[in-house]
């Protein structure tokens, strides 16, 4: 059990004594500035990509293998969804994005649910992921340090990455449908298909007004 | 680097690193980013008008392989807070190089090793608890999905409680942490790890009387069963008095996990594996008990956890968790708790969630020998179209019996909780909000009885979170992942900003 009552020692009374009180409103107001030249500067940079960069992380999956987002970029675009035990929504997410995650996977798409639960519940997490049978990367993030890098507040939160590491499109909360226009969003940002694929399709195509004309 | 008090020289040594970012930005144009989040809160208190200013901005900035990250921390109470005027101000760093296979950070970081039998620090913004480590590490990955950890660094614990904080370790200044850990999977359905910790203390009587840790865990991963342990062994002498201690604990748990069902059960036995209550924990040794609550962490300790959950027909998800933690005595102090959960999605628009919680606790809150509480509560969520209508009501049903001052009265009362809550999209949350309770026993609440209170989230955009709360929160005691304190009461508005640079 953890109770700590506050208490002022005399060491922090000495080096409060010592503090120069004049420089505290300048350090307050030169941080106010350094805050608000940041968003301005973001917003100039955003102006001109067009899209936020999203950082990069190195994270460990429930099997225990590393993986990296510039590794999955290479393949797709990346839909990364926050989520904890208890966040009953993002499980209602994660569960309705699984055809559009099978329908879409051949094409390089991936998903990632971002585990925030604490060490403690890494066994629950396993059985809990297991259970469900989710085909996707489910990575711990047990330090919630892509949480925080990402901002993510409430939950789920997912963002869409491009192939160029770009966040193209964030989605907050979850409520039945909301998964159409998802993989909507998705569709606009997969990599073209392949002349082969595309030949393919076309073939297919065909083959289904033919059976139409019939 | 630590630092309560910033001199005007370290706040140039922060402007000058900014300005540093800057440059480089400019230097490197595109293949430079920089993000990062800003946290800013304001408190206004109805009684005497007294303030709080807070604010957390955490900058990363990166170059290829290359990254830099700069945390700035400001807690400022004003005069006639209800705490003691306590100012906080800490001005952190970090410098890494991560190229494939390899990881080099000095500075602040935080990384636990295993499930934090040995060491685990983090920063836990929503419970306020910051556990930094700050020095050098290291990490390797090697074949077989093997990884080693290296690292050496200064601990530092800093813990806020009733609206002021203290730094654990503030004393014991040359607290030194070096540590060594390896996981590895030399079959694809076995995991092994190994680690050691050593930790040495200005209050130790000797140069020798260092403390250290020697752990080991093992997992089983096969089809639907899972089966895992960690063990810890402590050697080390009792702080500032001298004197060998020893110490282990270890936790084992299994589970099976088929489709739309999972079973897992926990046993953890936890005997002198961290200091003593009231010196900082380097670990955090998992408790079994749900709602987090811990006896006496990693030092007398046995519990045993069970949880099931299934999804027995589709939009129906159920779930049972039974938790019991207790001292070695098995007399003297213990958590018990039971809570089973319910939910169902009724057509494409309504939710609904129903619980009931019970819980006994004996020897945990000072004061009360034993609090037993029983927590029915219902969720309903309606969904229409962009608007989203959320009822949630609670009543809790008390018994308590104090230490103080008659042992062996008991007091019997009740803690209602209801709250409505109407959501526009992803951009707008209104709340209002009701608790109570009829019978302050352990004048826990500065004899209030009755906290309403008005919440509205704005979205301002994808970067920018506004929230204001105005009204009453309860506080109390409260607890997550162990770790327990004692939140102060407050009535008055908060407003906090938080930003995504």
């Amino acid at each position: 059990m953890d109770r700590y009552k506050g208490r002022i020692g005399a060491e922090h009374k000495r080096r409060e004594a010592k503090s120069p009180k004049h420089f505290n409103l300048s350090a307050i107001v030169l941080f106010c500035c350094l805050f608000f030249a940041l968003q301005t500067f973001g917003a100039e940079g955003k102006e001109e990509k067009k899209f936020p960069r999203a950082p990069e992380w190195s994270l460990k999956d429930i099997n225990g293998n590393e993986v990296k987002l510039a590794q999955l970029l290479k393949q797709g675009p990346v839909y990364m969804l926050c989520w904890d035990l208890p966040c009953v929504n993002c499980i209602a997410e994660l569960d309705a994005l699984v055809p559009v995650y099978d329908s879409l996977k051949e094409r390089g798409f991936q998903l990632v649910a971002l585990s925030v639960d604490k060490p403690s519940d890494e066994a629950r997490v396993r059985g809990f992921v297991k259970s469900k049978k989710w085909p996707y990367i489910v990575v711990l993030d047990q330090q919630q340090k892509v949480k925080k890098a990402y901002n993510i507040i409430i939950k789920p939160t997912a963002v869409l990455i491009n192939m160029k590491g770009e966040i193209v499109f964030t989605h907050i909360g979850y409520k039945k449908g909301d998964e159409k226009r998802i993989a909507d969003e998705i569709g606009k940002w997969l990599p073209e298909k392949s002349e082969e694929e595309k030949a393919g399709s076309t073939e297919s195509q065909k083959q289904e007004d033919k059976k139409g004309g019939e | 680097m630590i630092a309560q008090q910033r001199s005007s020289a370290e706040w140039v040594i922060l402007l000058r690193y900014c300005s540093l970012l800057f440059l480089t930005t400019a230097v490197f144009g595109s293949d430079f980013s920089i993000q990062g989040s800003n946290r800013a809160e304001f408190w206004g208190y109805e009684t005497n008008w007294a303030t709080h200013i807070e604010d957390k901005l955490d900058l990363i900035a990166r170059y290829g392989d290359f990254e830099g990250e700069l945390g700035v921390f400001l807690f400022e109470p004003s005069k006639h807070s209800p705490a003691p005027r306590k100012s906080l101000r800490l001005l952190d760093y970090a410098l890494a190089y991560s190229p494939e296979q390899l990881e080099v950070r000095l500075g602040r970081f935080f990384t636990t090793f295993g499930q934090g039998l040995t060491l685990r620090t983090y920063a836990d913004d929503e419970f306020r608890h910051y556990k930094s480590l700050h020095g050098l590490y290291s990490r390797f990955h090697l074949p077989l999905a093997s990884e080693i950890m290296l690292l050496a660094g200064r601990l530092r614990d800093v813990f806020f409680q009733e609206n002021t904080y203290k730094i654990m370790n503030e004393l014991d200044t040359t607290d030194q942490v070096l540590g060594a850990n390896l996981d590895t999977r030399p079959l694809n359905f076995l995991t092994l790890g190994g680690r050691y910790v050593r930790i040495n203390r200005a209050v130790d009587p000797t140069p020798k009387a260092f403390t250290e840790l020697f752990g080991g865990s093992a997992a089983v991963d096969i089809g639907p069963v899972t089966l895992g342990g960690e063990f810890a062994w402590r050697l080390g002498t009792k702080p500032g008095i001298g004197g060998r201690e020893k110490g282990f604990g270890y936790l084992a748990n299994a589970s099976l996990a088929l489709t739309g069902f999972s079973l897992l059960g926990q046993f953890v036995d936890y005997t002198g594996l961290g200091f003593p209550e009231g010196v900082y924990h380097y670990n955090d040794p998992p408790t079994p008990i749900k709602s987090g609550v811990a006896i006496n962490r990693g030092v007398d300790e046995r519990g045993l956890g069970v949880t099931v959950s299934g999804s027995p027909l589709a939009g129906l998800y159920l779930e049972g968790e039974l938790g019991r933690l207790f001292v070695h005595d098995d007399s003297s102090a213990g958590v018990l708790e039971a809570e089973v959960k319910g939910r169902y999605g009724l057509g494409e628009n309504w939710n609904w969630e129903v619980k009931f919680n019970h819980m006994l606790q004996k020897n945990i809150e000072l004061g009360t020998y034993r609090r037993v509480t029983d927590r029915p509560g219902v969720l309903v969520n309606f969904l229409t179209g962009e608007h989203t209508f959320t009822l949630e009501a609670e009543m809790g049903w008390v018994e308590e019996q104090p230490t103080e001052p008659v042992p062996g009265s008991i007091w019997r009362y009740h803690e209602p909780l209801i709250s409505f809550s109407y959501g526009f999209g992803a951009r707008w949350l209104f709340t209002i909000g009701w608790q109570g309770v009829d019978m302050d026993s352990l004048h826990r609440y500065d004899n209030q009885k009755s906290w309403p209170m008005f919440e509205a989230v704005w979205n301002i955009s994808e970067r920018n979170v506004l929230r204001l709360r105005i009204g009453a929160e309860k506080g109390g005691y409260t607890c997550s992942g162990g770790v327990c304190r004692y939140e102060a009461p407050f009535r008055g508005a908060k407003l906090q900003l938080i930003s995504q640079i």
